[in-house]
């Protein structure tokens, strides 16, 4: 008799031993899709039927985003864990026989080849996923389109979602049965499959507290240059950073998903073969055991008493406030403290803590010269900048300056909200990215004169030992700044730059006031999407009114204040108040330009349109102004400043004692005299003085006081044709009234 | 046939088998004796290819067997705790083997689980331990499988069933030249089933022969002689393996044949002789004896 038995029926055979893991992926599924989207479908109906959405058409939108949140591409946190315990409940469901020496003696003598039995429980092991999935999303695509929420859209970004999560399953498979081939039994099995999954994020996250620790410039600002060390985490972080990096069209989002599935790809198949291989070596004796390959113990070893060391003595240096002996004893204890508990786990005895004792030694040593390595930056990371023939083009952003230009915005009352968890993000890119995509300066010569002055002065505070949150507060910027080199590379650091130092007005001038600089701060305004965009809206506002403008004029607009940009620079904006702001919001985010009383040709045409309003309200339509002094000199700090003042606004003097000894005094003026006086010195809040930075022993300084915020009531009965938006000031710091301060002072 | 040549294994810093040679003719009941940790599974298993030897061979029909899995429908293994799949019963255990084992003949084995009363629809996890080494030594049978490795299999067998087991090898071997090979550290289990036994101490193996090559070459001789002379005489170039006097009479362990010995203290003046049978135990204990070992510890304990 001869048994002539296809693949197929060799994976039915062995499939029948894999029901229950069969039943815990349809179920899984079922819930994750059809029944996910069921919820969201019902959910969304029953809000139209209470008139929530008001017309059809933003009705289906809702289905329409729902059914691709719950099927599609927008799936989040829940798909990807589902697929991570899924892949290691099969895997381990699948390979775990090999941990077993009991079924190790029946499945290894059988006359079954070795190869062939690992094609059909790795094929089985996908099917388990796969047919679960599919009939899943059929049914889920069916529950959608009764409620005709399916389009081509819907479909589309099912296929992606398909494929990217056909290729996250993959990496994880094999992920995980590569670590049953190189454990001994299921609890390092789980254990090391949660570290190898970690592995690369722990690591790079203990390489960057320490860079951030030791090395005074390490930058993260420009989030497209960091490294993705885990898929795990790549994947769960993805859904949304994809998005705003390749764009929501399609053909846009497939290029730019591309390079990610291909490593994900390479990667599940460069698993899957040492899966295989270490498969065939496996010896079945090591069942059981901790690891089934000796040999890479101490590797393994020394990469958890490394980093675990490295850590421990990163922690010690902070907490001991950068105590040499501390920090030093500290790396000793734990690489050794590591190293005996990993050898207790090893051999599954506590009295085998010191054996191996040449790897634990070589750990120690490695240990030390890393952190050494970091603390004396022996590298010269902080000091280093490209060499200017090595530059192709570098981008500079100042933190604030930058962040109060470009911000995320919400896309109100547009989003299906099908989660229930708040409006959806629609902001695409952040201001850092945004510069890092558009912003190309090739006057390399003043980004690396603003480097080099960044290390030195950060050289002289080392040495000074001097905190930039206490010396001269305020005068410090945050710069970023990102080489684009000529062999591709991207490398970026990061400055605290002092800006009263004589040299930098020359040097920022130099950087800042360049059209390569503007078009990687303002260009989304001129950009043809925001020009075409049906949903842009135009504003300008003088810090307390703003009005709303034709978006049809958002061109021309920008090009009157393009023209009147050519003469700004640092020098420019330190010396001069903004007189308003323009806004230009649409679905890509908020667009803030600056405007000055100076920049006569947008004022001009502000004026023309309409819109134009000067910096201080007219003391007419004033009703009273109530002032706070926080008086923070009092509390030591601003943290002092927890404040119900508005509640006594109408009150003439009030004191509250607050939380944290708060001493913010409150008094409201509503003599119009005063109220002239105290508008004289006010500006608007809202207004922050990115460049407004002046010596405080300068009697000149002129920058906003913290310590006061005056809020105007204005005439209930007064007609504007602008909106309110804004009715917060503050005074100038130098300038208060005496009386202010003598009404506000803090009394016992 | 089976032929392990120098065959060597270490666990770690354990050698379990060290240098075991041993021949295993086909349509023999083989016999491999040794105590707890003496090697008889390792070698077992590296037999049936699941642990690869670190030195030596093993090779069945001159083809080695690790990873060879046309080698590997010649035998069939029973591990001491075989293993059956969660929750199944009988049936699925028929199901699976007779879709690995090309001669498994289910009829065959569904008549004996009648005959062994192994009800073929209950859960094995609820069979006794007896109950579970009957199963999978039918299973084993009923596979047909030229080579048929027992590890510890007989021992908990009530004598019942080792008789029913005894006849259907008898069978196996006669109809389809089945070889079994039965792993036990118990003697007396394999004495009435054994042709060939091979002894392992150590990890290396004491002696290896047939049992009737050993019975007839090994006789015992009881006499009582007329005079020392006469003694000496009889001893004169005769391989005694062994010698016990109380008073008068002698006990002789001589490895001759019967009639040798017959011959031999005929002509010599003897009161009295007799060549009495010995016990594969007295067989074994004269056997390493002679080697220096003391065969009461290694397996009588």
């Amino acid at each position: 008799m001869t048994l002539k038995r296809s693949f197929w029926d060799k994976c039915r055979e062995n499939n029948k031993r894999r029901i229950w893991v069969w039943a815990v992926s349809m179920i899984a599924h079922l819930i994750m899709y059809p029944g996910v989207t069921l919820v969201y479908m019902s959910r969304i109906h029953s809000r139209n039927l209470s008139g929530l959405y008001g017309t059809k058409e933003i009705y289906r939108r809702m289905l329409a985003d729902a059914a691709s949140d719950a099927l599609g591409f927008h799936t989040n946190d829940r798909v990807v864990i589902m697929l991570f315990v899924l892949a290691a409940v099969i895997a381990l469901q699948g390979f775990g026989w090999l941990h077993d020496r009991q079924k190790l003696d029946l499945y290894k003598s059988v006359p079954v080849r070795e190869q062939e039995r690992f094609m059909v429980i790795y094929c089985n092991s996908v099917l388990i996923w796969l047919i679960p999935y599919a009939i899943s999303l059929v049914l889920g695509l069916l529950t959608a389109a009764a409620y005709g929420a399916v389009s081509g859209m819907v479909v589309g970004s099912c296929i992606m979602a398909f494929v990217l999560n056909m290729f996250y399953f993959l990496v994880n498979l094999n992920l995980f049965i590569l670590v049953i081939m190189l454990t001994g039994n299921r609890i390092m099995a789980c254990l090391g499959f949660a570290f190898a999954s970690v592995l690369g994020e722990w690591l790079y996250w203990v390489g960057g507290v320490l860079q951030l620790t030791f090395f005074d410039t390490r930058c993260r600002d420009f989030s497209r240059e960091e490294l993705e060390p885990s898929i795990l985490f790549e994947y769960a972080n993805g859904t949304y950073s994809w998005a705003r990096k390749f764009g929501s069209q399609p053909a846009q989002f497939i290029s730019g998903i591309a390079p990610v599935l291909i490593k994900w790809a390479l990667c599940a198949a460069v698993l899957g073969i040492l899966a295989y291989l270490c498969y065939r070596k496996r010896p079945a004796e090591m069942a059981g055991r901790t690891i089934a390959y000796p040999v890479i113990w101490p590797f393994l070893k020394g990469v958890i008493v490394v980093s675990g060391t490295l850590f421990t003595a990163y922690l010690m240096y902070r907490w001991s406030e950068e105590n040499t002996a501390i920090t030093f004893l500290t790396l000793i204890g734990a690489a050794v403290l590591f190293s005996c508990i990993l050898e207790a786990v090893y051999e599954f005895d506590i009295r085998a803590v010191a054996k191996h004792l040449v790897s634990s030694a070589a750990s120690l040593s490695v240990s030390l010269v890393i952190f050494c390595l970091f603390w004396f930056d022996v590298f010269g990371y902080d000091s280093y900048i490209p060499d200017q023939d090595q530059i192709e083009s570098a981008v500079v952003a100042f933190y604030d300056y930058t962040q109060d230009y470009w911000e995320y915005t919400e896309a109100e009352g547009t989003d299906p909200d099908p989660a229930g968890t708040g409006y959806e993000t629609k902001s695409r890119l952040s201001p850092f990215e945004y510069a890092q995509e558009h912003m190309y300066l090739t006057d390399t010569d003043a980004v690396t004169a603003l480097a080099q002055k960044g290390i030195e002065q950060c050289w002289q505070r080392k040495h000074a030992k001097a905190d930039v949150s206490t010396e001269k507060p305020g005068s410090y910027r945050y710069v970023s700044i990102l080489y684009r080199l000529k062999n591709g590379r991207e490398v970026s650091r990061c400055y605290n730059v002092d800006l009263l130092d004589p040299d930098m007005a020359r040097i920022i001038d130099a950087v800042i006031g360049t059209k390569e600089y503007r078009a990687g701060v303002y260009m989304p305004a001129a950009t043809p999407q925001c020009l075409t965009d049906e949903d842009t809206r135009l504003y300008y506002t003088n810090g307390s009114m703003q009005a709303e403008m034709d978006p049809a004029d958002v061109a021309e607009l920008y090009q009157a204040w393009d023209a009147d940009m050519e003469g700004y620079d640092y020098s420019f904006a330190s010396a001069n108040d903004m007189c308003g702001k323009i806004m230009i919001k649409n679905t890509m985010g908020t667009v803030t330009l600056p405007v000055y009383e100076s920049f006569q040709n947008t004022v001009s045409l502000l004026s023309d349109k309409g819109a134009y309003y000067p910096l201080q309200p007219n003391l007419a339509d004033i009703e009273s102004l109530a002032v706070t002094n926080n008086n923070y000199e009092e509390t030591g700090s601003a943290a002092g400043y927890v404040t119900n003042s508005y509640a006594v606004a109408e009150a003439d003097y009030a004191y509250q004692d607050g939380w944290y000894g708060n001493r913010a005094v409150t008094v409201v003026y509503d003599d119009p005299a005063q109220i002239g006086r105290i508008m004289e010195t006010a500006y608007p809040d809202d207004f922050y003085q990115m460049w407004r930075q002046k010596d405080p022993d300068d009697p000149s300084y002129d920058y906003l006081d913290e310590n006061y915020t005056i809020t105007i009531a204005f005439k209930p009965d007064i007609d504007y044709p602008y909106k309110k938006v804004q009715d917060t000031f503050s005074l100038k710091h130098g300038q208060i009234p005496d009386f202010v301060k003598k009404d506000t002072a803090y009394r016992e | 046939m089976i032929e392990i040549h120098n065959l060597t294994k270490s666990f770690e810093e354990i050698k379990a088998v060290d240098g075991v040679s041993v021949t295993i003719k086909d349509h023999t009941v083989f016999g491999l004796i040794g105590t707890n940790g003496a090697g008889k599974s390792t070698v077992l298993r590296m037999v049936c290819g699941v642990l690869k030897p670190d030195g030596g061979t093993v090779a069945i029909d001159g083809a080695p067997v690790y990873d060879n899995a046309e080698v590997k429908k010649k035998l069939f293994f029973i591990a001491d705790d075989p293993y059956f799949f969660s929750d199944s019963n009988a049936k699925a255990m028929e199901s699976y083997y007779s879709s690995i084992y090309e001669n498994f003949n289910s009829g065959e084995f569904y008549r004996y689980l009648d005959n062994f009363n192994l009800d073929k629809n209950r859960k094995i996890s609820t069979y006794s331990k007896g109950m579970k080494k009957q199963l999978a030594l039918l299973l084993g049978i009923c596979a047909h499988t030229r080579y048929l490795l027992c590890d510890e299999t007989f021992d908990g067998l009530d004598p019942v069933m080792r008789q029913g087991i005894k006849s259907i090898f008898a069978k196996e071997i006669e109809e389809n030249g089945l070889t079994p090979v039965i792993a036990s550290h118990n003697l007396r289990e394999l004495e009435d089933i054994c042709d060939h036994v091979g002894l392992l101490h150590k990890g290396g193996v004491l002696l290896s022969k047939d049992l009737e090559d050993m019975k007839s070459n090994i006789q015992k001789v009881q006499s009582v002689f007329a005079s020392e002379e006469d003694a000496r005489k009889a001893e004169k170039d005769m391989n005694i393996m062994k010698v016990e006097r109380r008073g008068s009479l002698y006990t002789y362990t001589v490895r001759a044949s019967r009639e040798e010995v017959i011959a031999r203290f005929a002509a010599v003046n003897t009161v009295f002789f007799e060549v009495l049978p010995l016990s594969l135990e007295e067989i074994f204990i004269s056997e390493t004896e002679v080697v220096g070992y003391d065969i009461k510890k290694i397996i009588l304990g």
